[in-house]
């Protein structure tokens, strides 16, 4: 069955659609990731231009990172004062990116741009997930000891405010730092940017474990549902039709894929994960190198 | 859009047009000696849309051959060329072009050449080739020359320029149509069809017919209501997003 997508003005299958919804709902389910970061460049191969796969992706997102944040708020894990200040450093950060996103549109260098910030990502986590599972599994049986957190230079900052559910006594300046690259990449790549979040409020900021992913999940939802809104209102990016069937594919593939994934040892899943992210990352980057079939383009000029 | 009412619908203007044309010459009518008309007049683009075709029908007094070319909206366009940059290819050079048609077809009777010489094609503007391509901001140079190269070739590849020269078919060396292709991806807007009658490289007479490309259904308002009322849109759209996110987790906790 076709279906005609009204902003990515492209006719596809609708079950296609719902299956790839269902993938990526399957894998974030499994692996405990958003799948932003797979959902926009499978999109671009796809034929979905890159400008509306990045909008559609933050409205995407907003669906799929809802009903987990929900869950972590009833059992009261989530940090709403961290959030509140990931939650201000975003929408700045969400703003200024989608403003920067329309220039480059303009100048003709967006596309180029997606893709580059995609290899770059993808790369970068591809190689440490890689490297991570390949150590943990090196070194399965030896367990380690951790403190509650690590005092770093992170502590030294001014403006310290407390936090009483991450049981913190730290500065306010890196979550406002930390939300705000993250409204940058939701507005460029379509991504929760849970994979950048993760790591800086466990190593860097030192939270506890229990409250970060449910403090991460808030970050994401307000953020993606900042960005999702200022790509509508500048770049008229979002296509409804093609963010729900996405949806609704991913929300029932997100069940499965989470029963599924705790059956399989945690490195390896980590492992299958890293080889994914690279060759998707691999794969954009044949895109930028490979010399194109023809070297001009033609673009209606943006009106103002 | 039904096949069939569309065929009874051009088949019964042809019967019109047959039993008026000789009417017409007998009384004189503007002395004109080219009457058409153009079959559908209004094609509407909705999601199950994947292309069409418009008849262009009339009748000729004089003996000559028949020109039609048929003009999409025009529109300002930007060419960009790639180049190598660090073992990428980035677009670096530009070149901006006014009042490019978004679409353009040709019919004619015989092939366009042998009825008029380069020259006149390009002042007339007949055929794809010869389509005026002013630039905007920059003079014309041989390098600009590929930027005008490129337009044409990226229009005929989306056969948004007619690859193909259509037929014109010729009865009785008075009735003529002309059938010319829409492709999935025909712009909306206002399309001009020009029928010239020609003879001996020289025009005898020109008319012109319209036509109305639109889009209708529930996508084309989607898109009118996402380019016109961008935060309205916005809003519902996270409106959806939440409550299929939120809707999905409840439906599979009780389960």
């Amino acid at each position: 069955m076709e279906i005609y997508l009204p902003i990515a003005e492209i006719s596809t299958n609708v079950f296609l659609l719902l299956g790839l919804g269902g993938a990526i709902g399957f894998l974030s389910g499994m692996f405990g990731v958003g799948g932003g970061f797979l959902m926009t460049p499978l999109l671009i191969f796809l034929g979905v231009p890159p400008t509306v796969a990045v909008g559609t992706g933050t409205n995407l997102i907003v669906a799929a990172s809802v009903s987990g944040m929900m869950a972590h708020w009833r059992r009261g894990n989530v940090d709403f004062r961290m959030g509140a200040l990931l939650f201000s450093g975003g929408i700045g950060g969400a703003w200024l990116g989608v403003w920067l996103f329309k220039t480059l549109r303009e100048a003709g260098q967006i596309d180029l741009v997606i893709s580059l910030f995609y290899v770059v990502f993808l790369t970068i986590v591809g190689s440490l997930m890689g490297a991570e599972s390949v150590r943990a599994a090196l070194r399965r049986n030896t367990s380690r000891r951790r403190k509650a957190h690590q005092h770093n230079w992170f502590h030294g900052l001014p403006f310290k405010l407390r936090f009483r559910r991450s049981k913190l006594y730290v500065s306010a300046l890196p979550p406002i730092v930390v939300g705000f690259l993250m409204g940058l990449l939701a507005a460029f790549m379509g991504v929760g940017g849970g994979f950048i979040m993760i790591p800086v409020m466990i190593y860097l900021i030192g939270m506890p474990t229990s409250v970060v992913v449910g403090t991460s999940l808030f970050g994401i939802v307000v953020v993606s549902t900042v960005s999702s809104f200022a790509h509508a209102v500048q770049n008229h990016n979002v296509d409804i039709i093609l963010a729900l069937l996405l949806a609704v594919g991913a929300v029932i593939g997100a069940q499965y894929g989470s029963r599924f994934g705790q059956r399989i040892k945690g490195e390896y899943l980590r492992g299958l994960l890293a080889v994914m992210v690279l060759a998707v990352g691999g794969r954009l980057l044949y895109g930028l190198v490979a010399r194109p079939e023809d070297l001009y383009s033609a673009t209606l000029m943006v009106m103002r | 859009m039904g096949g069939r009412n569309f065929l009874a619908g051009a088949l019964l203007v042809l019967f019109g047009a047959l039993v008026s044309a000789p009417l017409n010459v007998s009384l004189g009518a503007g002395d004109e000696p080219l009457v058409v008309d153009l079959l559908p007049q209004k094609v509407e683009v909705d999601s199950s849309f994947t292309g069409s075709t418009v008849i262009l029908f009339g009748v000729k007094t004089l003996p000559g051959d028949i020109i039609v070319t048929l003009r999409g909206p025009e529109a300002p366009v930007v060419v960009r060329r790639k180049r190598r940059v660090a073992g990428i290819w980035i677009n670096q050079d530009s070149v901006a072009f006014r009042d490019v048609p978004q679409y353009y077809a040709l019919a004619a009777s015989r092939p366009i050449e042998e009825i008029m010489e380069a020259q006149e094609l390009n002042r007339n503007q007949i055929g794809s080739g010869h389509i005026l391509l002013n630039t905007i901001w920059t003079r014309t140079t041989e390098e600009v020359e590929l930027f005008r190269e490129a337009v044409r070739r990226g229009r005929t590849a989306e056969e948004l320029y007619a690859p193909e020269i259509g037929e014109i078919v010729i009865i009785d060396d008075s009735l003529f149509r002309a059938t010319l292709t829409l492709p999935a991806n025909v712009p909306t807007g206002e399309y001009v069809a020009e029928t010239l009658l020609v003879r001996g490289a020289e025009i005898l007479s020109r008319r012109e017919a319209y036509l109305t490309v639109e889009k209708s259904g529930m996508s084309a308002e989607i898109y009118n209501f996402a380019k016109g009322q961008g935060a309205l849109y916005g809003l519902i759209a996270i409106a959806a997003a939440l409550v299929a996110g939120w809707a999905g987790g409840v439906a599979f906790r009780k389960n």
